[in-house]
């Protein structure tokens, strides 16, 4: 089953230029790019288009300039947004989807992404006194 | 009546794990609730990025002394996903044969913690008990109790001889007639719709809102069960029944469940019955090369989704668990406000939270 070409017709007034992506990410996934500011209303539209969207999570992973989030989604079937964000910052989906809250903070946490309107950045799972790097972002190579 | 702010944990006897639940109280009434976790944080994404795909079998084992056979199945899935392999019909019965042991456990495991809480230790006991046979099961299928090493990335390690597919047939035939006493607490115990009749409501456009999963959105008119909605294995050739309710509340919980331990006993008769013949395992590559693959399989709490990325070597560049527990653990903080403090531990022990996976 795929996503319905109701979501992608949806879809594409707010994201004109992403082509539907089936292969890049195995496991049944309906991939489309979408800059970061056009998320939100990449949200609403789905949301708009009459359909439960159901968050499963968001995959936070550095690329070679910025970060890359992806937003898994399930709505009848899987669909990911490819979100690149180049200066390591996006707009946050909490005030939307609540859903979002965590996954924000994890990524905060784990990549150091800022994501702008969110209410509560705090970390989630580092000690509230942890001074390193996010654990997981790109470390800078340094002459020792 | 001043306001007065009550922390539950991160150390305390509702669960065995630690959380920080933070209660603002006015008199006997909960006014809000602060939830926060990261206690047992472990590094293990990180640590996985470190490991090969075959050592990372045993470090996603051990995220969860629950549900540990879901976390290898959706890891050994989206690895097997990346290298583009079908594992042989047996293997998937057998994976499918423990995901659904291990869904037993987990339910008895929950409704005895439930049962604790509300001071019913008669139930307590006889869940636990219960849950003693399952694990037995799963210890001689596998060799272990918590950590069943069963999953390796191509299939599965252990076959089922004829004389253990006799035995846990044995067993889930003496369970199915011992679950009438869970069905009769739920149905007709008044004692225990005092305790949980109207509690802890959680209605369906929150568990939309926060994206809860599994059991607990089950209970409240949700519809996603990877199972059905995704079939992927051995589930691509079962008939999953629904086990959804509209109540929305702990008694919602506790029928779902018992409902869900029923199915599950009939889906593993169903596997052991019709155990495809074949191999174990397919053999398996040390290097995979770049591609991505998200793999959702549903564990006893409910959807568990993986994110494995390749990149040409031994080891994954990046993986990504995304357990149920958290969606849930969110929802509380809106789940709490109202309530009677008496009736705290009925809905925190009835939310069914795994710490381990939620922090990993």
């Amino acid at each position: 089953m795929t996503v319905t070409d109701t979501l992608l017709t949806a879809l594409a007034t707010v994201l004109p230029e992403a082509v539907p992506d089936r292969d890049s990410i195995a496991g049944g996934e309906t991939v489309l790019d979408c800059p970061p500011e056009h998320l939100l209303d990449a949200f609403r539209a789905l949301t708009e288009s009459g359909s439960t969207v159901h968050l499963s999570a968001i995959t936070a992973l550095p690329a070679d300039s910025g970060t890359l989030l992806l937003y898994h989604l399930w709505i009848d079937s899987g669909l990911t947004l490819c979100v690149h964000c180049p200066r390591n910052e996006a707009p946050s989906l909490t005030p939307l989807l609540p859903a979002a809250s965590w996954y924000e903070r994890e990524a905060h946490d784990m990549l150091g992404i800022r994501f702008i309107g969110h209410p509560n950045l705090e970390p989630l799972l580092l000690a509230a006194e942890w001074s390193g790097p996010p654990p997981l972002a790109r470390q800078e190579k340094t002459d020792a | 009546m001043p306001e007065i702010t009550l922390p539950v944990g991160p150390q305390h006897p509702l669960i065995k794990e630690p959380i920080s639940i933070l209660l603002d109280l006015q008199g006997e009434y909960v006014t809000s609730a602060r939830v926060e976790i990261g206690y047992v944080h472990r590094g293990l994404e990180q640590l996985l990025q470190r490991r090969s795909y075959t050592q990372g079998v045993a470090v996603v084992e051990r995220i969860c002394g629950i549900c540990s056979h879901a976390h290898t199945t959706a890891y050994c899935q989206a690895v097997e996903l990346l290298l583009g392999l079908e594992i042989p019909d047996r293997a998937q019965a057998i994976r499918a044969l423990l995901c659904e042991l291990e869904r037993l456990h987990s339910h008895l495991l929950w409704l005895g913690v439930l049962a604790e809480a509300i001071g019913f230790t008669t139930i307590f006991m006889y869940a636990w008990r219960e849950r003693e046979q399952i694990l037995d099961v799963m210890e001689m299928i596998s060799g272990g109790r918590i950590a069943h090493g069963a999953n390796v990335i191509g299939g599965v390690r252990e076959d089922l001889s004829p004389d253990q597919v006799e035995a846990t047939e044995d067993r889930l035939t003496k369970l199915q007639q011992q679950l009438s006493v869970f069905t009769d607490l739920v149905d007709r115990d008044k004692s225990f719709h005092q305790r949980t009749h109207g509690i802890g409501l959680l209605p369906l456009e929150l568990v939309y809102a926060y994206g809860v999963v599994g059991p607990m959105a089950r209970a409240s008119g949700a519809t996603l069960d990877v199972r059905r909605a995704a079939p992927y294995g051995a589930y691509r050739h079962l008939e999953v029944p629904a086990a959804i309710s509209s109540e929305a509340d702990v008694w919602a919980r506790a029928w779902t469940r018992v409902q869900e331990m029923s199915h599950s006993i009939a889906l593993c008769k169903e596997i052991i019955r019709h155990l495809p013949e074949g191999d174990l395992a397919l053999r398996v590559p040390r290097r995979i090369a770049p591609a991505k693959a998200v793999s959702r399989v549903e564990a006893p709490r409910g959807e568990l989704l993986y994110y494995v990325e390749s990149d040409g070597g031994e080891m994954p560049a990046r993986v990504h668990v995304r357990t149920p527990t958290l969606p849930t653990l969110l929802v509380m903080e809106k789940m709490l406000p109202g309530l009677q403090t008496g009736d705290i531990a009925a809905v925190v022990a009835g939310a069914d939270l795994c710490m381990a996976c939620a922090d990993r």
